[in-house]
């Protein structure tokens, strides 16, 4: 819809953020959340494809202003003061807000039932980043009714925190407290602030272009034709799928990081190394930090977290992953991932002496298989495919594929296979490092020049050269873009 | 005050220190994304596609000293084979530039004169009529996208290409044009595939052929002259190429070039084109010469079938094509006849062409063999069953000649084994009853080879591997032969000397 197509990725939209770097360092200090607002709502704007969804977008961010304002209002009182009517309030609000986004997860029920007409519409409807900026406004709502922080007077200031554009299509989930005061205090200019914003951005392109994408050539060939492939096939697409995830997801996180970082502002870690976790409960610390936060704090505690018991608990977390599920996704699928990782937390904490005696490694290792189990929920078109698939790894191995040359000629060649595999190396090495606590960042920011130049200069080499863009690659959209 | 002044001076210059290094990095950073680029864009040289070498012919035109090419060739690739500028040269003094290219429709015709008036100021146009009759439906601009791609990656980045590739994308909406400013985008995986000729400018840049195809294959054995019948019938020339024709036309009245439309003998011909042709060339006052006409074709003299002057002409009929084509110059548009340096340095290599293509059709292994002994040739020779079919007094004293001298009448059934390698010095030969196999490389270790002989199950072997790829198998009973040609880089032929004459496999 917009009259230039900005999506990340595109020259145009590195054009757009060069425009944006250089008018904010223009601006006074004071005003310069000004052109972070403006650039927002120009970005915004040309992603749209309809003018329903700027319709929508700009209602729930008109009402959850005036629910915010409302509920400041009732922050005033103490705890105790609060009564049934602040709490529907709170309720009616988030719904309110959250409203397209519950709309949308259901969307594959309401097109059974209604025509074709209703199902093609909807997705007119859905604005961009809907699944973020919704949990976004749920969480401030309830920040604010619960005092933590007080809401924004100014309208515009509210829209800018709502439409940020380096997080508004595929997050992290930004907290107000975390996030709203960088953005309206102007920055001034920092060199360290732009390389590092570099670095993100380059370490961003590393994980989608050499990693995701290339890894995707492989999953997207065996889930979309599954039956076709034996299970030693299906096994490594699915090993791949749980690395093309966290790459691409973390690629968008880096670049998310590195764009705001070029206007001083900084974002939150989403991840920390999720695949060296030792259990199910470990790796949700890990992944998606900004998504478990808000879920433990805006559904596992209100509905009384671990303090009500065990059987309590459980059901908490039965109910806290179905919720994650749903927001994921529409389909049952989604639902039964969301469970399935549940379970895995129930079954460790009711097993905990026996996986005590486990040592780190081993529970490292565990955990890849059960989360890798539990995406191929996440992956494949329905849960019957992904019961086919898994039945498929444990029936029909088929190891031989592995060194009979057969998945150079059928889906992906050799010399691109090494690439891969190379670069998840470097992955792994990278997250090595930064889980002993050193920051490969602030490494390469204090070698000498020469140094530093080389592996700038190496890294656009090989992306340029290896990287997945251009013909015969669909180095598309980040997958959480579609949530 | 003077702590402020101080401060602010500390602050120019840090500023003034990171800009430096900024541009210094982004220079540094520009200049070798444009060298990989220049790496991965693919080559079409002498060395891995001879009959039309088109990148090594655009690079070779930029390198023409401005103003000195008198006559500009442009079409598709009958044009790129028909017109030798070298022969035109040496027959009648007149410097002219082939810029013909695969597929090349009018609207990269247009383009590539435009480009070429930026350096040059030719007197002549010469305009092949084949793909304005005949372009590829398929595509809005009547040439598919390879061949595009083919013609406008060698142009340099200028207003003209500009403007080349946003009328491209304008009439071809599956075109992108990010991707011919930044080729990178649509080359770049192919770093799996490079080859020698990818890395070495000096040599793909360079064709003395000044953009003729040499085709060295023979032509039919016959082919009638077209004769005009239905004076009625009509053709249409699609809007594309029309529009461009007519910018082409303008283009050369603004610049007082005088344009000749041709039509070559073999291409796509019928009484519609030939009519609409002869009116498009009366409506813009141009002239039109269908040489495919039996007062040009006889005129021509080309010899079927070694002399081919029909379709994709090889050099020998190309050299007559030319000839007839320089008298028509230089008698009819006064192009004058001009001694240069640029022509006369690459006559020698033409000759060398000329050669090879002597070489490659001559069926006479006595002839055959006399035609080895060139510096230039890298042979490699291997028996298949049995070499000494081809052995007899004349081919023993041609093979003593090139330094050869085993008697192949005593290994009836045995292997044999020889290189000629000019920069090893002597030949190297081998000869036994039992199998033999040698490997070793020549031009500076560039090139690898392995020769197989003698093994009874050598019919399911290569018996002569050169970089990993069969140039000669085992399927035909002979003395194999395999030559390599050092100045193109590449193998030129692959022939068996048999008892019946020198076979192509």
């Amino acid at each position: 819809m917009g009259f230039i197509s900005l999506g990340y990725g595109t020259l145009a939209f590195y054009a757009f953020l060069v425009l944006c770097i250089v008018l904010y360092y223009c601006f006074p200090l004071k005003l310069r959340w000004t052109v972070l607002l403006a650039a927002s709502c120009f970005f915004y704007y040309s992603v749209s494809v309809s003018c329903l969804q700027l319709f929508v977008f700009g209602s729930t961010i008109a009402l959850s202003y005036g629910f915010s304002l409302l509920l400041g209002r009732m922050a005033a009182k103490g705890e105790k003061e609060k009564g049934r009517k602040d709490r529907t309030l709170l309720i009616a609000a988030s719904v309110i807000s959250a409203l397209p986004l519950l709309l949308s997860r259901f969307e594959g029920y309401i097109s059974v039932s209604f025509s074709d007409a209703a199902a093609g519409t909807l997705p007119l409807l859905i604005p961009v980043g809907l699944a973020f900026y919704s949990m976004q406004m749920i969480a401030y709502l309830a920040d604010i009714y619960r005092g933590r922080i007080k809401a924004v007077r100014n309208p515009l200031k509210y829209i800018l925190y709502i439409s940020f554009f380096p997080h508004i299509i595929q997050g992290p989930i930004p907290r107000y407290e975390q996030l709203g005061e960088q953005l309206f205090a102007g920055h001034r200019y920092d060199p360290e602030n732009t390389m590092q914003g570099i670095r993100l951005t380059l370490w961003g392109f590393f994980l989608k272009l050499m990693i995701a994408d290339k890894a995707g050539v492989i999953v997207d060939a065996v889930f979309d034709h599954y039956e076709i492939y034996s299970g030693g096939f299906i096994l490594l697409a699915a090993v791949l799928y749980s690395i093309q995830l966290y790459a691409d997801f973390q690629a968008c996180v880096k670049m998310s990081q590195g764009m705001a970082r070029f206007f001083g502002i900084r974002l939150e870690e989403n991840f920390t190394r999720p695949y060296f976790a030792a259990s199910v409960k470990e790796f949700w610390g890990r992944w998606h930090r900004t998504l478990s936060g808000w879920l433990r704090d805006y559904i596992y505690i209100p509905l009384g977290g671990s303090r009500k018991g065990k059987a309590r608990r459980y059901l908490n977390l039965l109910v806290t992953f179905a919720v994650s599920g749903l927001w994921h996704g529409a389909g049952v699928h989604f639902l039964i991932w969301g469970i399935l990782n549940a379970l895995c937390i129930i079954a460790e904490d009711i097993a905990a002496p026996l996986r005590n005696k486990l040592n780190r490694n081993a529970g490292i290792v565990i955990t890849f298989i059960l989360m890798t189990i539990a995406w191929v929920f996440f992956r494949a078109q329905d849960t019957g495919s992904a019961l086919l698939m898994l039945k498929e790894v444990v029936t029909d191995p088929a190891p031989w594929i592995f060194t009979n040359d057969s998945i150079f000629w059928l889906i992906m060649d050799q010399k691109e296979c090494i690439v891969l595999a190379l670069s998840v190396c470097l992955l792994f090495a990278v997250s090595l490092v930064q889980e002993r606590g050193r920051s490969v960042s602030v490494w390469i920011a204090g070698l000498k020049l020469p140094a530093r130049w080389a592996v700038y200069l190496f890294t656009i080499w090989i992306l340029w050269i290896y990287g997945s863009y251009g013909s015969g690659f669909q180095a598309g959209d980040f997958i959480y873009g579609g949530f | 005050m003077e702590n402020k002044t101080g401060t602010l001076k500390e602050r120019a210059l840090s500023l003034a220190k990171r800009v430096l290094k900024s541009v210094l990095f982004l220079s540094i950073l520009l200049l070798s994304l444009h060298r990989i680029n220049e790496v991965l864009v693919p080559k079409f040289t002498d060395q891995s596609n001879p009959f039309w070498p088109m990148t090594s012919a655009y690079y070779q035109f930029y390198r023409m000293k401005p103003d000195t090419v008198d006559v500009l060739f442009l079409g598709s690739s009958v044009a790129e084979n028909a017109f030798d500028p070298q022969e035109l040269y040496d027959s009648y003094g007149i410097r002219s530039y082939n810029l013909g290219s695969e597929q090349q429709s009018a609207f990269l015709s247009y383009y590539w004169l435009r480009e070429a008036l930026r350096s040059q100021s030719p007197e002549v146009v010469v305009l092949d009529s084949h793909y304005l009759v005949s372009a590829n439906e398929d595509s809005p601009i009547g040439t598919a996208e390879m061949f595009i791609r083919k013609c406008l990656d060698p142009m340099k980045l200028s207003p003209v290409k500009a403007e080349a590739v946003c009328s491209l994308c304008r009439l071809d909406s599956t075109q992108s044009a990010m991707s011919y400013f930044f080729p990178n985008i649509r080359y770049h995986t192919r770093w799996k595939s490079l080859q020698e000729n990818d890395f070495l400018k000096n040599e793909y840049a360079y064709s003395p052929m000044k953009g003729f195809g040499a085709v060295t294959d023979e032509g039919p054995a016959e082919w009638t002259a077209f004769a005009p019948y239905d004076m009625e019938s009509e053709f249409e020339l699609d809007d594309v190429t029309e529009d461009y024709l007519g910018r082409i036309a303008a283009l050369c009245r603004q610049k007082g070039i005088e344009l000749i439309l041709l039509s070559l003998p073999g291409t796509t011909m019928d009484d519609g084109i030939n009519n609409c042709l002869e009116w498009y060339a009366k409506e813009q006052g141009i002239d039109y010469y269908n040489l495919g006409l039996s007062v040009h074709y006889n005129a021509i003299g080309a010899k079927l079938p070694a002399e081919s002057a029909v379709f994709h002409q090889n050099i020998f009929g190309a050299a007559r094509t030319t000839r007839y084509i320089g008298q028509l110059l230089a008698s009819g548009y006064a192009v004058p006849s001009v001694k240069d340096e640029q022509y006369e340095t690459s006559g020698p290599y033409h000759e060398h062409i000329v050669q090879n293509a002597e070489l490659v059709n001559e069926k006479d292994p006595v002839r055959y063999l006399e035609l080895l002994s060139c510096d230039d040739y890298v042979v490699l020779m291997t028996a298949s069953f049995d070499a000494s079919l081809v052995y007899n007094e004349e081919t023993a004293e041609r093979m003593q000649a090139l330094g050869l001298h085993t008697d192949l009448s005593q290994y009836v059934g045995g292997s044999y084994i020889a290189v000629l390698d000019p920069a090893a010095g002597a030949p190297l030969e081998m000869a036994d009853s039992d199998p033999l196999t040698y490997s070793s490389s020549f031009r500076g270790h560039r090139t690898f080879f392995t020769i197989h002989s003698g093994d009874y199950r050598v019919i399911d072997y290569d018996l002569i591997e050169i970089d990993g790829e069969c140039a000669s198998d085992g399927h035909l009973a002979g003395l194999h032969v395999v030559v390599f040609d050092l100045v193109t880089g590449r193998v030129i032929d692959t022939a068996v000397l048999t008892a019946d004459g020198v076979v192509r496999q």
